[in-house]
């Protein structure tokens, strides 16, 4: 950050008065992103973001305002807005800013304070060549939609008059394509993402590769018969069905009677090799940083050890409301959003099998290779219904292409129906971890 | 047209752009939601910035800041044009506005009501929702108004400025009876002011909502299979926006990749079904005067009785595929490119009585309230999501069921659609596209598929 670039910040703190906190996070970052089609630049996209949110602590009420007008008729006047709020707030006395004396041991990457250098969009040109050719190199018949490469970084700083300053920088790039296949008048979609810390270490010939693969197995598909089977999960239907369930694991949605896992911490509401961790601080998580977007270390969370429930994700106020110590899930979007409890790096803990020990050990079931509608999974109730594309397992190989049926059922019959959780864990740019897992029942919708 | 905005164009123009653009955006958004008869979080956001644009041919620089910063703009404008090396071309000296639909008079402005106005809206969606029964356990009300002031300029001398007011209320309600929790959601969103809640008072939308929740207390598992199926006026458009919109997007088609291509002028649907995207209805979440490329909004027939007639398009797109563009080039903000979106989309009514559409299906599903849904445009693969829905027996609404999905392909639900009534409703919704939110409507009169993959848990035995 540019020399006086705290500026805001401590314009904001100075601003508090008697019987208030004001905290303020200043965010600054940075975006490249070079698209390539068939062989040459589609476009060079080169974003910078600098802005501030204000939230205003004041007898046991928060409210919150954000402003990208950073000099001082800006900072007062989002100061000002966020006051305004606070008196309408909900009054709680556990509404309060992070506690400033944490200490403990934090293994998170990137706690240095300065702002990454910007990269050009210059240097990612041949990457995402490189991955557009690694897929077009699996046939003739194969055309991009996009083909990728992003390098981004940024840096937060976020202090509060009561006492607490964090600084942190981070460092993040991530490739994409999607790529479909048109043979005899159908087409077929393939999508595959890959991110590191630096764009230098993406893996793109795997990426390109697979994207073209996941199109061209598709071909032929029908759809399978409606019935109730095992089934396999890829590690990305994985990530996503547990980061759809993660909303239930949150400690506000608990304590509003918003989630299915409400008293019964203690219980059994998995198999016993369901074991699910969200740490945001491990050093291979997409999501890491050494704190939350409260001050907040990052620190693991056990939410389910053997099946049984131990934890939620915590923010300050639902920590000191359950007398839990805060696991650093309050989670920025970006400047200009609340805090908000949210999954960091979930995951799925394996339980041992490889992939294909996974996949050998099914005599008659289905391989769940993408699903469609996430985003409608019911949290509260646990029903999910999804769209799915897969292959068919027989005698412990997969085989015909699947597509245009349903996987259907409850999140509590998903924890209670895990057989395997496979050794092959990936974490997606965007956060969750998941890795090939097996059910041994869900209703297959189909002909 | 503001000196600055016109030294960003000269500086883009300096090296031989084909086009280039100038695009600024105010936005103040506030944001207050009622949890459990509480305020929860409250939020005033100010947020603005500028977008540089410049297209050579195929290629497109571009770059954003969400900052005023006369110097920071101008080196990134210098940064874009030094990636071509052509001969300068003089900025316009001056502009012209196109012509476009007339905007829609906001009566009270966001910016003119106080904070406790608003919680009294809030409070009164509570209150409504609370009152429908006792099983009603939790209500969250959610208030989010945006007043969007944009202004684009580009190298053919054209300016457009439109200032964009949108206001939601959003009401999810939890139902509980012993251990059984059920959530019901509704939404209404408007292009105006709060003068839509004297159309849309917050009871009707908290009173839909909380009806939708304890339904799905009484609800039976939805069975899994292939169904006859009627989808409802009042179920929204979901299936539309999914089964063709997406697919009728120009940048999809302009590659080749929709499983809509090349089929202009063939049949790809029913000759009972027409389908119509129309960004210039007064009013609706997804209307506006000018896209996000200051090209003017209009009505585009995407098809009419069974035949493909257009795609909908950006810039970009239409020149690609010789056409104008539609003003349909959208982008969520100032940090993103517009690419081709849908607004307000629309299946035309028929001529059937819904009643008797109902009334001919001996064994099925009756669909009353769809919500999100999702589509893989090159196969036509799709998914929607339905959270009020009923058994048909012997042509009549017999148990409801519990939410459930209905996948199926596009083209080909398109073209099986058997009946279509003569009513039509609306549903508001905002469409997720290569990481960009925008605000939409969809709308369907009643329809009846003969046969669609039904997502339910309960297996036949």
């Amino acid at each position: 950050m540019s020399h006086g670039s705290r500026q805001p910040v401590e314009e904001a703190l100075a601003a508090a008065r008697p019987g208030e906190i004001i905290e303020a996070a200043l965010e600054e970052s940075f975006s490249t992103t070079v698209t390539v089609a068939g062989g040459v630049l589609e476009a060079s996209e080169n974003s910078r973001e600098r802005g501030l949110g204000v939230r205003v602590f004041r007898d046991g009420r928060i409210g919150f305002a954000a402003t990208s007008r950073l000099d001082g008729e800006g900072v007062a006047e989002a100061v000002a807005r966020a006051r305004d709020l606070a008196a309408c707030g909900r009054q709680e006395d556990e509404n309060r800013p992070a506690d400033g004396a944490q200490t403990g041991e934090t293994t998170g990457r990137g706690d240095m304070d300065h702002m990454p250098d910007p990269v050009p969009p210059a240097p990612l040109e041949e990457p995402a060549l490189r991955l557009e050719e690694a897929a077009r190199r699996r046939g003739n018949d194969l055309r991009t939609r996009a083909a990728s490469v992003t390098a981004a970084g940024g840096r937060w700083l976020i202090a509060h008059s009561g006492g607490l300053r964090r600084a942190w920088s981070w460092r993040r790039a991530w490739a994409s394509l999607e790529v479909v296949i048109l043979r005899d008048g159908v087409r077929q979609t393939g999508w595959e993402s890959d991110w590191s810390e630096r764009w230098e270490d993406l893996s793109l010939e795997k990426t390109g590769a697979a994207a073209a693969d996941q199109a061209a197995r598709k071909f032929g598909a029908g759809r399978p018969p409606t019935a109730r089977m095992p089934v396999v999960l890829t590690p990305t239907v994985t990530a996503g069905m547990f980061e759809a369930l993660a909303g239930a694991l949150s400690a506000k949605a608990v304590l509003r009677g918003r989630s299915l896992f409400a008293g019964r911490l203690g219980e059994t509401i998995g198999s016993a090799v369901v074991t699910l961790t969200d740490d945001g601080a491990r050093r291979d998580g997409f999501a890491s940083a050494p704190f939350d977007g409260e001050g907040n270390l990052s620190r693991p969370a056990v939410l389910i050890e053997n099946g049984v429930l131990t934890g939620f994700l915590h923010n300050t106020y639902t920590a000191l409301k359950l007398q839990s110590p805060p696991t650093g899930h309050a989670v920025r979007d970006g400047f200009s959003t609340q805090p908000h409890i949210g999954s960091r790096n979930l995951l799925l803990k394996p339980s041992g099998p490889s992939r294909l020990a996974i996949i050998a050990s099914v005599s008659h079931g289905i391989l769940v290779d993408e699903v469609m509608g996430l985003h409608t999974v019911d949290p509260v109730s646990g029903d999910f219904s999804l769209g799915a594309t897969g292959r068919e397992i027989r005698a412990g190989s997969t085989g015909a292409p699947l597509e245009g049926f349903t996987v259907a059922g409850n999140i509590r019959d998903i924890l209670a129906a895990v057989q395997a959780v496979g050794d092959d864990v990936r974490f997606l740019p965007g956060g969750a971890g998941g890795s090939t897992v097996l059910l041994d029942g869900l209703t297959v919708s189909g002909t | 047209m503001p000196a600055d905005a016109r030294r960003l164009l000269a500086i883009l123009m300096s090296t031989g752009a084909g086009f280039a653009e100038v695009y600024r955006e105010t936005t103040r958004r506030t944001s207050l939601a009622l949890d459990d008869g509480d305020m929860d979080s409250a939020s005033v956001v100010r947020d603005g910035g500028t977008a540089l644009r410049l297209v050579q041919g195929d290629r497109t620089f571009f770059a954003s800041a969400n900052s005023d910063d006369p110097d920071l703009l101008q080196a990134l404008a210098r940064d874009l044009a030094a990636t071509l090396k052509g001969r300068s071309r003089p900025a316009p000296d001056t502009f012209h506005h196109l012509p476009a639909p007339p905007a829609t008079a906001v009566e009270r402005s966001p910016a003119d009501v106080t904070v406790d106005e608003l919680v009294s809206l809030l409070r009164r969606a509570d209150q409504a929702a609370r009152k429908c029964d006792p099983r009603v356990s939790q209500v969250t009300a959610r208030y989010l108004d945006s007043v969007q002031e944009v202004a684009i300029f580009n190298s053919d001398g054209e300016e457009a400025r439109d200032t964009r007011v949108m206001t939601t209320l959003a009401v999810q309600v939890l139902a509980r009876q012993g251990e059984d929790l059920r959530t019901g959601y509704e939404a209404s969103s408007e292009s105006r002011g709060l003068e839509m809640f004297d159309g849309t008072p917050p009871e009707d939308t908290a009173g839909r909502a909380a009806r939708q929740a304890l339904l799905q207390l009484e609800a039976e598992p939805a069975p899994a299979g292939t169904f006859m199926v009627v989808l409802s006026s009042r179920a929204g458009g979901t299936m539309v926006h999914e089964a063709c919109g997406h697919g009728l997007e120009g940048d999809f088609a302009e590659k080749g990749l929709s499983v809509y291509t090349g089929r202009l002028g063939e049949e790809v649907a029913s000759p009972l079904i027409s389908v119509i995207d129309d960004g210039t209805l007064p009013r609706r979440r997804g209307t506006s005067r000018y896209d996000d490329e200051g090209v003017p909004t209009s009505r585009v027939v995407l098809i009419e009785n069974g035949i493909l007639k257009g795609f909908l398009h950006s810039r970009r797109s239409a020149r690609n595929m010789g056409c104008s563009p539609t003003g349909n080039g959208r982008r969520e903000s100032f940090r993103h490119l517009p690419i081709p979106r849908m607004r307000n989309t629309m299946i035309a009514p028929g001529t059937d009585d819904p009643e008797a559409i109902l009334a001919s299906v001996r064994d099925g599903i009756f669909i009353a309230h769809m919500g999100g849904g999702e589509v893989d445009i090159a196969s036509g693969q799709f998914v929607f999501h339905c959270a009020e829905a009923y058994r048909i027996r012997e042509g009549k609404l017999a148990e409801p069921l519990r939410d459930v999905t209905l996948a199926g392909n596009g083209p080909e639900i398109l073209r099986t659609i058997d009946r279509v009534g003569n009513d039509i409703g609306f549903q508001v919704g905002t469409c997720g596209k290569d990481g960009q939110g925008v605000p939409v409507a969809d709308a369907q009169p009643t329809l009846r598929i003969p046969a669609i993959v039904v997502g339910g848990a309960q297996a036949a035995s």
